[in-house]
């Protein structure tokens, strides 16, 4: 499953990439990602949970950056397990930062992500109709993060 | 599996006070053929289940009223509108989709309310139910009202119903002499699988020429929804095939297909178009 969508975020690409790299800051823009904490050599763990009508779904996650390519490009890879159900997710996450004006930066975001199990057999259909909609709105959440940060720091 | 609440109330007003409108995972269950698939995967996770098999009355009854408009009760189980004679007389596209639609094991325990108000995009009622201009009665603590078939399914599990609403009724308008309606369908792995995509047609044609036509496609999409731009294409135009290439090609372009092991988008939009077609030639010669 990939999904893919991009924003325009009205910041300079170094502020915004200083905000995308950390992964507390990032997850913070993940709508039900709880619980993040650092494992170690770039390792994070975290709590994944979604709400899809009234399926409710919640993943155990490592998040690891696997590339960190200032000022463009920042990958993580994603692996985990869903609670009570049996299964497994994998994903390769990407932030593509391009200058698009004096202080704007247009953000693209992409996801592939393999579900596996009885997740994979019931719940592929509902998170690919889902999966856009989630990816769309992280946009908006780190478009106002970034946003709302660089106004704190303004003088 | 987690434990949870089983209540089986006797009454529809019960039944109701026993939903929970900030709870999504209270859940009415009917037959529960769909449910209980979710909840052995553990896909889903009641706090509370409402059965609803001890309720009785209009709930399980299929009749015509004086306007000629079908009432078919939301626990009326699907095996029954495929055999009833007043469902094969008044609306004979539902009976014969009833005949294909899952197994005959499903149909006699899944019922009407269940297969509408689960809100799955892959269920085959649901489009023919908005080509027939059907609307839904829903009951809940507020009174009852009326919602369009069209206007009921509005993402994927997620309908117009309030969750502390339940849908009690069905009801097809009486059709007019002139019009008729087809639902075909293509099941991508087997011919009792969920279907890859549905289309339903109904048309209203004098003369050799369509006066009017709903175009409703399931499965394809996130939900059950109209296809107005292959409507118009079809509209005042004959009921030769040429016609109903030009609405296919125009269905084709505006549905918005999800990919799934079923298909890939590119595969799904070309299905749509050739059951577009499929479906205005089957109403058509209805």
């Amino acid at each position: 499953m990939h999904v893919e969508g991009n924003i325009l975020i009205h910041a300079p690409q170094s502020d915004v990439f200083d905000f995308a790299e950390n992964v507390e800051l990032l997850t913070q823009c993940i709508e039900g990602c709880r619980n993040v904490h650092e494992l170690g050599d770039g390792k994070y763990a975290a709590l994944l949970e979604a709400q899809i009508a009234f399926l409710r779904m919640a993943f155990k996650v490592t998040v690891e950056l696997s590339r960190v390519e200032r000022p463009n490009t920042i990958e993580a890879h994603i692996a985990g397990t869903p609670v009570n159900l049996v299964g497994k997710i994998d994903a390769r996450a990407g932030l593509t930062l391009e200058p698009a004006g004096p202080a704007e930066t247009r953000v693209t975001y992409a996801l592939d992500v393999s579900l596996a199990g009885k997740l994979g057999g019931m719940g592929e259909s509902v998170f690919r109709a889902k999966a856009k909609e989630y990816g769309d709105r992280f946009a908006v959440h780190l478009r106002d993060a970034v946003e709302s940060k660089l106004l704190e720091k303004a003088p | 599996m987690i434990p949870f609440d089983l209540q089986e109330p006797a009454s529809l007003a019960e039944a109701i006070a026993l939903l929970d409108p900030d709870d999504p995972s209270v859940r009415p269950v009917a037959g529960g053929t769909a449910l209980m698939l979710m909840m052995k995967a553990g896909l889903f996770q009641p706090t509370r289940l409402i059965s609803l098999r001890r309720l009785e009355g209009d709930l399980r009854r299929v009749h015509v009223d004086e306007h000629g408009d079908l009432h078919l009760g939301a626990l009326v189980p699907l095996s029954k509108l495929e055999l009833s004679p007043l469902v094969a007389e008044h609306a004979p596209a539902v009976s014969e989709t009833c005949r294909t639609l899952s197994n005959v094991r499903v149909r006699n325990v899944a019922t009407l309310g269940g297969h509408v108000a689960h809100g799955d995009p892959h269920m085959d009622l649901p489009p023919l139910l908005i080509a027939l201009g059907a609307r839904a009665r829903a009951v809940g603590p507020r009174g009852e009202r009326w919602i369009d078939a069209a206007d009921l399914f509005v993402g994927y599990y997620q309908t117009a119903l309030e969750r502390d609403e339940l849908l009690a009724e069905i009801v097809i308008p009486a059709p007019s002499p002139d019009s008729s309606a087809a639902y075909v369908k293509f099941t991508a792995l087997s011919a009792d699988d969920w279907p890859a995509v549905g289309v339903a047609a109904a048309v209203r044609r004098r003369e050799g020429v369509i006066l009017d036509a709903v175009l409703a496609v399931s499965a394809a999409t996130e939900k059950p929804i109209r296809l107005a731009a292959a409507e118009a294409a079809i509209r005042g135009k004959s009921t030769s095939s040429g016609s109903f290439d030009e609405a296919a090609e125009a269905a084709a372009h505006e549905v918005e297909p999800l990919a799934d092991i079923r298909g890939s988008t590119a595969y799904k939009r070309e299905m749509v178009r050739v059951h577009v077609r499929r479906a205005l030639i089957k109403a058509s010669h209805s």
